[in-house]
């Protein structure tokens, strides 16, 4: 994938309370780049820095106040029905409570591709057969999601993303709600979705695995990009300040 | 030290009662009521005559149907009146949301003796609704409708923003995401307290009495003026009641065990 952002503004009302009036809040304050054609792309930075505001635009969840984003020559819609429909195309996976809690697992993959992409019950079965098998989950499939643990649930949101064969995934922050023995198991299902070629955006703070599943990096800190480019060079060669500083902090482990 | 059962706490009573201590325990108080009451009615020097109550139990026994047959009509109706008032609540429309608030709030507010009488004798008759029955059931649904109206809104206020999240990203359209997310959760959750509601309305249905419909109630009362034997008249009204409304709790309570899961 290549893609292009371009003046990117996000604005939030903000209620007053106490300590402030009311305003708005700039979130996303004129960001700006470009990546080369790659196949995922991880943004990473302090937290409250814009990462997940600006996935969720390119997500098509939430529009922009101002600004473009275009993914392989396409650009993102500005009205709902469009961004519905560029949102078909595409598969998130959010940090927690993805999955429907009144269905089971099965019922959760099978609900978009019956209900989004109009398979029959017959075909929607046979789509997911195969990959429970392969991710291990397939005897997790009946079970709803308060007998599943943490990890389990992420990685069926992951699979119920993935079955519908989407262009691209986005990954929000997809292990901080996690034990890290669960975040072990769901980073390495994200590096075998990788390995078979999936193309994805990652919001993380796992730079160790940052570093090892993405081609281009961007880091995002007070709504700006600090740093864009090759994951290689941005982590041996860090010549922005911040970025040197952040990485010393989260890679001394 | 908690009083009352705390789940992990550590000095808190335990709620590890078995069914046996449960059914005894439930005995031994029903006794002593029971017992408290028979106790009561000795005291007061009263001459029984079941044998002219008797003679009504046909009446009884229509009443206690009319109740019936009342009580399910305004659950159906007033389920719709208040699934159509919760929409209102939040439908994003000043107008239909303040026209929400105002009925939940007047009917609410106000006792049903006074909206019955209203309704019925004022409004009932300018628009040429005639009929008592279908009155009382449009009333009765009316005031139970505004209770369920604000069950039903907390059902769809308690639907996290993640579920709505998980559904757009998914490509559901708004209607779908309504069908097959967050209504299916509202409906789990709203379950025991619709059920509650419905053991009012059944209890309400009684007012109903006020306006003429020979309910279970009116029944009563009129083998009381019949007999001049009110207790004979009106514990079987109890008792009446009773065979509704506990079968009504049982299920509140099993709804609540059976569909409750965890959120997450």
């Amino acid at each position: 994938m290549n893609l292009v952002v371009t003046d990117l503004v996000q604005r939030f009302p903000v209620r007053a309370d106490r300590s402030r009036p009311a305003g708005t809040a700039t979130v996303l304050d004129r960001l700006s780049f470009t990546t080369g054609e790659i196949g995922a792309l991880v943004l990473v930075g302090p937290s409250g820095g814009g990462k997940s505001t600006l996935l969720r635009i390119l997500a098509g969840l939430d529009l922009p106040t101002a600004g473009t984003v275009c993914f392989d020559g396409e650009v993102l819609p500005r009205d709902e029905e469009a961004l519905r429909r560029y949102r078909r195309t595409v598969g998130t996976v959010f940090q927690a409570y993805n999955l429907f809690p009144h269905l089971t697992a099965m019922d959760n993959l099978l609900l978009p591709l019956v209900h989004v992409h109009g398979l029959s019950d017959r075909d929607a079965r046979e789509r997911v057969r195969e990959p429970l098998e392969r991710f291990r989950l397939a005897e997790h499939a009946h079970k709803r999601p308060a007998e599943l643990s943490g990890g389990q649930k992420q990685r069926i949101a992951i699979l119920r993303a993935l079955v519908v064969r989407p262009r691209r995934l986005f990954f929000d922050e997809p292990t901080s709600a996690l034990d890290p023995e669960m975040r072990a198991e769901v980073l390495e299902m994200i590096g075998e979705v990788r390995a078979e070629g999936a193309q994805f955006v990652l919001v993380t703070h796992e730079m160790a695995f940052a570093r090892r599943v993405a081609d281009e990096i961007a880091f995002i800190a007070d709504g700006t990009v600090l740093a864009a480019g090759l994951a290689k060079e941005f982590f041996e060669q860090p010549t922005e300040p911040r970025v040197r500083s952040f990485l010393q902090l989260t890679m001394a482990t | 030290m908690p009083f009352v059962r705390l789940p992990g706490w550590p000095d808190a009573p335990r709620g590890t009662l078995s069914a046996m201590s449960r059914w005894l325990a439930h005995l031994i108080v029903a006794t002593l009521f029971a017992g408290g009451i028979a106790l009561a009615f000795s005291r007061v020097d009263y001459e029984w005559n079941w044998a002219a109550v008797w003679d009504y139990r046909q009446k009884f026994f229509q009443g206690w149907l009319v109740t019936v047959a009342i009580s399910l009509a305004a659950l159906v109706t007033s389920t719709l009146v208040g699934s159509l008032a919760a929409v209102m609540l939040r439908s994003g429309n000043a107008l239909l949301e303040a026209a929400a608030r105002i009925y939940v709030e007047v009917i609410r507010g106000t006792p049903l003796l006074v909206q019955l009488l209203i309704g019925f004798y004022v409004v009932a008759t300018a628009v040429g609704l005639g009929n008592r029955y279908v009155a009382g059931v449009l009333l009765l649904s009316l005031f139970s409708g505004a209770y369920m109206a604000e069950i039903f809104r907390g059902g769809l206020d308690a639907i996290p923003k993640a579920q709505l999240d998980s559904a757009r990203a998914i490509g559901l359209t708004g209607r779908q995401s309504l069908r097959l997310v967050v209504l299916p959760q509202a409906v789990r959750l709203v379950l025991p307290a619709v059920a509650g509601q419905l053991v009012s309305l059944v209890k309400d249905s009684s007012l109903l009495s006020v306006i003429a419909i020979s309910e279970f109630t009116l029944a009563a009362q009129e083998v009381n003026s019949f007999t001049y034997s009110t207790l004979e008249s009106y514990l079987p009204l109890a008792v009446g009641y009773l065979l509704l409304t506990l079968p009504l709790s049982a299920l509140a309570r099993w709804l609540e065990h059976h569909f409750r899961y965890e959120t997450a």
